[in-house]
């Protein structure tokens, strides 16, 4: 499937991302063996499916927590795992964590990962971050979320309304 | 012989005569005698690098590079610099030429750090030339009795100690001949390796700096600004400060000539009352400290196609810098004529220069939409003539629609969200049209402040809707009231302000110093810049501010109707909210670490630069904040503060010039006894130098983290930690993680949160570091030993006289 980067400015090269639902993203996620899940500062501000995205997040991040995963959370976005059980957390900054993900012997939870997920973080910057990991951590592989097609990770989202993105993440989630 | 133990002794004898002698200026050094090329009266011992060239200081930028390692994010995976490629880089792909993905990236930071730098240094070359021709070359380089170091950059980078303005030729001479090596490494089949690009980039950053003090130290000597004035006067700010009912002329750019032209012929024919003069971006700043009374500050760039298509000037005057290409098209829809001032933006408009001053306003009068004037002079009477002419005839044009015709537009919207696509921080358009078209305009109102005000989404709408005016004319309410005041931009911090805050800044008793500077493309509403400067207020940090960022602080007050310039004092002191001034006078804020390192240190200037930069980088505690990043100019001057030592957190849109520099507080880092040489590795503090924050709360909680400084005394470090955990909490409601990597030991906790710091490094497996004394952290450094030349001057016996 062809999709257009959200931003229609941002045609990084010949290698662009493979567009995937909802249930693909949730096969990706669930065969990785250690996914990193990182997820940023739209989760305090967006809706998706008429639920917050934040609700989304928790029960991704919960479900990878009970794989021995780990969540980070980027800007302000721990304020919504605030009162969350059963959710392995760290902060981190977008950028410190991309910085980390370029050695191939780093790991969040002690252990080299082999997938990244972003959701929820600002666009350009979450664009940028795929960029860094596209070129310099050939070990990994990154999917995002986000309602916006990301030309920089392996596999996107096409650009959706608000209502369709709900229903693909619930897709996501059921896989997990 | 008279012996001091500890240190060589010097002693001068203005004359000694004796039945025999007659002897003047003699000089005696116990140990050895003096060369005479090693002193010149009342004047430091120059040091290892005056002017240094783009080798000359690689060794420091090793050292920078090597903490804090260039982190790269492609915007683009291909090279089209020469006909060779395109060529595909890709992960380890190479072009043709043999470049790669790091080297082209480092290419790309240079060529953005080079214009940046050639465009600070081509606005001081012009200013000084026209300063020199108007005013004079022997204007003195005297900025008052507080600042006795006038150009302490200018001093550092170049040995050189300006008197008179003509003296910063040969400085400019230099930056020219470096700005040609610049430019000829980014040329194919030149420098391929990405640190050799970085240590260039750097260089420019640095030279940008040196441009910066150039350009505002001449104006404000030349033309009396304020220099260094803790009360400058209140000007006013805002759209709603302007009088549309008298004839308007609005600047815009970063020139102060023809502006200030402007303002003297008003003053001349005594018609200073009977015109309106206001200004957007750094001209606005420059144009109210040279006349306070008379000149208004609009905004900052995003208030640039707002106001020109509220049809409010009737005169457009465009100089340099950071002005939309197409704004002469938004001033022609409202039928306002453009005069265009700089070489270096003539933007197709007939060269006028020469012509008479009457057929200029002739031709404007009858509906030439434009001239280029390079003489400021006859811009000033140009302007006011035109706009004097002109103003009752152009009242009807008004480009913004009725609210009618909103609703009706709104209405017209398919909502396929390309503006939202188009838009840089993809506003909300299509929910703000949906409630338009129900006749609710709120959210269009609330758009107004995070709009950028670009038009970027006009001109993706296929039914061409004018997005931005509905925008304006729902806010137009907002915007006639939007008045607030800010302090005109005061120019240097002084060496006297400086001796009084050296004891609590040096020891970081005063937790930092903290830079909102930088353009307007804020990732959010522009507020966001006002409470930042708020909340490090308000913890007692020194908040310095500039260009487009000191205008949004000033853009909000309190229950009062206070901004906080008129909240709180404008000394360079904990708690003070000071406005330097324009982009220019970024320097000064730069300058205030050589101050320091110079008061509190007594250190070497001339021509050391290594020395100074490790001071700012061990010892200073600041972090400069660029919120609304955009420009070239703001990388240069974000990698001169690098240089100089000073980390820089970008907003979001900071991460697409492609470079960062971050640290890993896992790799300790070398530092050096200034005395024994002894090495010893230590964790790295500050952690990161040039960092980009996705959020308000992350960038105030990383700022203050980026403020903690090696050297810090444990008050010092105890008052930073302190604030950390506090903010840390405050935005994250929980203990920072990495706390262990800043408690040096049990002296640097705050008492009154003893117990859960304790707690939370018990935790993390946290050691105290033993034996740190106040000696010691005064004697360790970035810089191996023989680098120091301060201590490597007094080693040879060279004395000099600063502050």
């Amino acid at each position: 499937m062809i999709s257009e980067a959200y931003k229609s400015g941002n045609v990084p090269g010949p290698l662009t991302a493979v567009i995937v639902d909802g249930s693909i993203a949730g096969e990706i996620i669930k065969n990785a063996k250690n996914p990193l899940f990182v997820v940023g500062s739209m989760l305090a501000t967006e809706e998706a499916g008429g639920k917050k995205l934040s609700e989304y997040a928790i029960d991704i991040a919960k479900r990878l927590s009970a794989r021995g995963c780990v969540t980070i959370t980027t800007a302000n976005a721990i304020s919504v795992f605030k009162d969350v059980k059963d959710v392995n957390t760290k902060i981190m900054g977008v950028v410190e964590v991309v910085d980390r993900l370029q050695d191939p012997n780093w790991g969040a939870n002690g252990k080299p990962h082999d997938l990244v997920v972003f959701l929820g973080i600002h666009y350009w910057l979450g664009s940028q971050g795929l960029a860094t990991l596209k070129h310099f951590a050939p070990h990994l592989r990154t999917l995002t979320l986000c309602f916006m097609n990301h030309p920089n990770a392996d596999w996107s989202f096409p650009n959706m309304n608000k209502e369709d993105w709900g229903k693909a993440l619930e897709e996501v989630i059921q896989k997990l | 012989m008279v012996g001091i133990k500890g240190g060589p002794f010097n002693a001068r004898l203005k004359s000694l005569r004796t039945p025999s002698l007659n002897l003047s200026d003699l000089e005696i050094i116990v140990g050895r005698v003096k060369a005479p090329e090693e002193a010149v009266e009342g004047e430091e011992p120059i040091g290892p690098t005056p002017m240094p060239s783009i080798k000359d200081l690689r060794y420091w930028d090793e050292i920078l590079l090597r903490r804090y390692k260039p982190f790269y994010s492609p915007i683009c995976d291909m090279c089209c610099f020469c006909v060779f490629g395109k060529c595909d880089l890709t992960g380890n792909k190479r072009g043709v030429c043999g470049i790669d993905i790091k080297a082209q990236q480092g290419r790309w930071s240079l060529l953005t750090a080079v214009t940046g730098l050639s465009t600070h240094y081509s606005h001081a070359k012009e200013l000084v030339e026209w300063l020199i021709e108007t005013k004079g070359p022997d204007v003195p380089i005297d900025l008052g009795e507080k600042t006795p170091v006038e150009a302490p950059i200018t001093r550092v980078i170049t040995g050189i100690t300006p008197k008179k303005l003509s003296d910063f030729e040969p400085v400019l001479d230099y930056i020219g001949r470096q700005i040609g090596d610049l430019v000829a490494s980014i040329h194919i089949g030149q420098e391929s390796d990405a640190f050799d690009f970085e240590s260039k980039a750097l260089h420019a950053g640095m030279l940008d700096a040196l441009s910066m003090e150039i350009a505002d130290i001449a104006q404000i000597c030349a033309l009396d600004l304020p220099k260094g004035d803790i009360e400058p006067p209140l000007v006013e700010i805002g759209v709603g400060t302007v009088d549309i009912k008298k004839p308007v002329i609005l600047c815009i750019g970063h020139n102060i000539a023809p502006g200030s032209e402007i303002l003297n012929y008003l003053e001349e024919k005594g018609l200073a009352d009977a015109v309106e003069v206001c200004a957007l971006c750094c001209t606005a700043h420059d144009m109210s400290r040279y006349r306070s009374k008379i000149a208004k500050i609009v905004g900052q760039i995003s208030m640039q196609k707002k106001f020109v298509r509220s049809g409010f000037a009737d005169v457009v005057i465009i100089d340099e810098q950071c002005i939309y290409t197409d704004l002469q098209e938004e001033a022609r829809k409202v039928k306002a004529p453009v005069i265009v001032t700089s070489p270096k933006a003539m933007r197709g408009f007939p060269d006028r220069t020469n012509a008479p001053t009457d057929e200029i306003v002739k031709e404007l009068l009858d509906g030439v939409p434009g001239v280029l004037i390079l003489d400021p002079e006859k811009v000033g009477e140009v302007a006011v003539r035109v706009a004097m002419e002109l103003a009752p005839r152009r009242r009807k044009y008004k480009e913004l629609p009725d609210v009618e015709a909103i609703i009706r537009l709104a209405k017209y919207c398919k909502h396929c969200k390309a503006c939202e696509r188009a838009c840089p921080n993809s506003l909300k358009i299509s929910d703000a049209m949906y409630a338009a078209a129900d006749g609710d305009l709120s959210k269009l109102v609330e758009l107004e402040d995070k709009c950028f005000g670009c038009g970027k989404c006009e001109s993706e709408c296929s039914r061409d809707i004018p997005v931005l005016s509905m925008i304006v004319k729902a806010a137009e309410r907002q915007l006639k009231e939007d008045r607030s005041k800010i302090r005109a931009g005061r120019g240097p911090i002084t060496d006297y302000e400086m001796r009084m805050v050296a004891d609590t800044w040096g020891s970081g008793i005063t937790p930092g110093c903290i830079a909102l500077v930088g353009c307007a493309n804020y990732p959010g509403s522009d507020r966001e810049v006002y409470e930042m400067a708020k909340e490090f207020l308000e913890r007692g940090y020194i908040v310095v501010a500039t260009g487009c960022a000191a205008m949004a602080i000033a853009r909000y007050k309190d229950e009062e109707g206070k901004s906080l310039y008129e909240t709180h004092h404008g000394i360079f002191d904990a708690g003070g909210m000071l406005n330097i001034g324009s982009c220019v006078s970024n320097s000064h804020i730069i300058a205030a670490g050589i101050r320091l390192a110079v008061v509190f240190s007594r250190r070497i200037m001339r021509g050391n630069f290594a020395e100074l930069a490790d001071y700012w980088l061990s010892r200073t505690g600041a972090c400069g904040i660029v919120w609304g990043t955009m420009s070239q100019k703001a990388y240069s001057i974000a990698s001169a503060c690098n240089r100089f030592g000073i980390p820089v957190i970008l907003g979001p849109h900071g991460s697409k010039y492609r470079r960062l520099y971050l640290g890993n507080r896992d790799e300790l880092t070398p530092m050096y006894h200034v005395k024994t040489g002894e090495r010893r590795d230590e964790i790295l503090v500050p952690e990161h130098l040039l960092y980009v924050a996705e959020s308000k709360e992350e960038a105030i909680v990383t700022a203050i983290k980026l403020c903690m400084r090696y050297n810090d005394f444990a008050a010092g470090r105890k008052a930073k930690i302190m604030h950390y955990v506090d903010a840390y909490f405050k935005y994250f409601g929980r203990m920072p993680e990495d706390l262990k990597y800043f408690v040096r030991n049990e002296e640097d906790i705050p008492s009154e949160m003893r117990e859960v710091v304790l707690e939370e490094l018990k935790r993390e497996g946290w050691q105290p570091k033993e034996g740190i004394t106040w000696q010691e952290l005064v004697d360790i450094s970035t810089l191996e030993k023989e680098k120091i030349w301060t201590f490597e001057a007094m080693r040879r016996g060279l004395r000099w006289f600063t502050v």
